[in-house]
């Protein structure tokens, strides 16, 4: 939701002990590992039982007007998410306010994203409605105004964005600065620039490099880490020249600067990629997937170190805003593992495909 | 055979007809075995471009499942909407011994990661192999398309190329033949009749003249009695 970017700095006095004590209550309800191997071995309709048995059946019930079988599912999941990142909004307070709102901000990144997306292809506005995830009364009334018919195509939602004004204009100068390095923007560098300046953001939010806000800074900066060697791993495979990857990538990461992507980027095979991360903190967690050449098995063991990243923050921090990062990170793992198993058993996809796909 | 006229230029005219009928007849199964060879040619590449077919869906099925899984499905329906250059297909046309069979080809089937619309930040690598795999199933569409249409027109032409030389073999130059053969038979009758007609014709007169020189012989001694003698 964009009204809330660009918060002025909380000055208030964060609730950390009350906070962390919140979502050390709610981590414990996640679903455990031995849960998700259990749901391996069950069928799609007893998955879907145990689904409605947790934390879901409330959204299930509210939308099963609208949707049904997996849809139905995966749309109780989102909306189960999004109300989590609401509550958790909800109790946190001062410093802590600011960083878990900078650090949710990408969810409306990412309906802005889905925004441009479905003008760009002109889809209706009941259709676009259906792929964002919308978390209150604020933001449905800021994207409605972007969805609106007169509103056409992405010259369309930018002109709005710049109309609306206001805390739009992150939105809307991010991708003026996009038409800006390439006179033809294409859709992905008005993504890509979108993702970058949630980034920017994120660390300019960040960047006092003191008390609570250290070791958020410290997360943030392996994640970018991670979002660039995945960036730079992909443009790598599909043979594109450095000169197309150098301007995507969102630097500012921890452990690799743009010369380490670079290297990365003209390393000969996978195997001289590992020995060119065994230097970083994320090597030695992506060396099995390297050694399987699969980029979406790297992408798995990536998010999967960022979530034990974050939790070893956590621990080291336990009256900071971590903790807290930490359980958002883990809510989202549990939603995606819980489509994951529902989707995968679905297609029909067998045990060992689905367990490697969840992050546990 | 009632309405064949059994004259010489109708002899000349079916004969003609006959050579053409066989020339026709060998150039057609000429025809037929060089699009058989053809056929036989193509076929195997048609069944591997099948089974590959059947392979690619397999996989991109696969790899969609995977990526809804991971992804969800929302999120890769508003990825789909990102699409910027349409695939198109042209279909042009080739001869392939008379066959005219379409040359179909793809553009903007294959795009590079960057022509594909999405960002690379905000996206996993899930959705590039879900995207490449669907790009190289429409390519094997496009390829399939080719040569299974190719295979049929082929079929098609074999089919009634066979017919015809059939038609030819069995029915055109037998009838030809036999039209040949009857006004051979009538022409030779006719002929039989005029040398007949003409011996009848001959003797006759030759028995008329015999008689004329009968009756000429018995006439002169008459004559020479009723000359007196000197």
């Amino acid at each position: 939701m964009g009204l809330r970017l660009f918060r002025k700095t909380t000055t208030g006095t964060s609730n950390y002990a009350y906070a962390t004590a919140r979502v050390r209550a709610k981590k414990a309800k996640l679903l455990p590992r031995e849960t998700y191997l259990k749901m391996l071995k069950i069928s799609l309709a007893e998955v879907t039982q145990v689904i409605r048995d947790t934390d879901y059946q409330e959204q299930v019930d509210a939308l099963s007007s609208k949707f049904e079988g997996i849809d139905l599912i995966e749309g109780a999941l989102n909306v189960n998410e999004e109300q989590t990142y609401s509550q958790v909004r909800g109790f946190v307070e001062g410093e802590a306010k600011e960083l878990v709102g900078a650090f949710l901000d990408r969810h409306d990144f990412q309906d802005i994203k889905v925004v441009l997306r479905g003008k760009h292809y002109g889809a209706s506005q009941e259709e676009i409605m259906k792929e964002l995830l919308i978390e209150d009364r604020e933001e449905f009334d800021f994207l409605r105004r972007l969805l609106a018919d007169d509103v056409k195509g992405v010259d369309g939602v930018i002109e709005m964005l710049g109309e609306m004004g206001g805390k739009a204009r992150v939105y809307h100068s991010a991708l003026k600065r996009a038409e800006e390095r390439r006179a033809e923007a294409t859709l992905s560098d008005y993504e890509d620039e979108l993702d970058r300046t949630y980034y920017q953001n994120l660390l300019e939010v960040v960047r006092a490099d003191t008390g609570a806000k250290k070791p958020f800074r410290r997360f943030i900066e392996k994640e970018i880490d991670i979002v660039d060697l995945l960036a730079v791993l992909r443009y790598r495979r599909a043979q594109l020249p450095w000169d197309e990857v150098e301007p995507v990538l969102v630097r500012g990461g921890r452990d690799l600067d743009i010369g380490d992507l670079r290297r990365i980027y003209e390393a000969p095979s996978l195997d001289d990629v590992a020995t060119e991360l065994h230097a970083t903190s994320i090597g030695d967690d992506l060396d099995a997937a390297l050694a399987t050449g699969s980029l979406s098995r790297v992408d798995i063991a990536a998010r999967t170190h960022l979530m034990d990243s974050a939790s070893g923050f956590s621990h080291m921090n336990p009256l900071s805003v971590l903790p807290i990062i930490d359980y958002l990170l883990r809510k989202r793992t549990e939603v995606r593992n819980l489509r994951a198993i529902a989707r995968g058993k679905q297609a029909g996809l067998d045990e060992e495909t689905i367990q490697d796909m969840l992050i546990i | 055979m009632a309405d064949i006229v059994p004259t010489r230029s109708a002899l000349i005219d079916t004969k003609r007809k006959i050579k053409l009928s066989q020339t026709g007849h060998k150039l057609l199964k000429m025809k037929r075995d060089g699009l058989m060879y053809e056929l036989f040619e193509l076929l195997p590449k048609v069944k591997d471009i099948r089974k590959n077919l059947v392979t690619h869906y397999n996989s991109a099925q696969g790899k969609m499942a995977v990526a809804q899984a991971i992804e969800g499905r929302i999120n890769i329906k508003s990825i789909a909407h990102t699409q910027q250059l349409v695939p198109t297909v042209k279909v042009g046309e080739k001869n392939i011994m008379g066959v005219v069979v379409p040359s179909v080809t793809g553009e903007a089937v294959r795009k590079t990661l960057t022509e594909r619309g999405y960002g690379i930040i905000g996206t996993s690598p899930q959705i590039d192999d879900v995207v490449d795999s669907f790009e190289m199933l429409v390519e094997e569409i496009i390829k399939a398309a080719e040569l299974e249409t190719t295979l049929k027109r082929l079929l098609e032409e074999i089919d009634k190329t066979k017919r015809r030389v059939n038609a030819l073999e069995f029915k055109v130059i037998p009838d030809l033949e036999a039209a040949r053969d009857y006004i051979l038979l009538r022409l030779e009758e006719m002929e039989r009749e005029s040398i007949f007609g003409l011996k009848k014709i001959k003797e006759k007169a030759r028995r008329r003249a015999k008689e004329e020189a009968a009756a000429r012989a018995a006439a002169l001694p008459e004559a020479e009695a009723a000359v007196p003698a000197r």
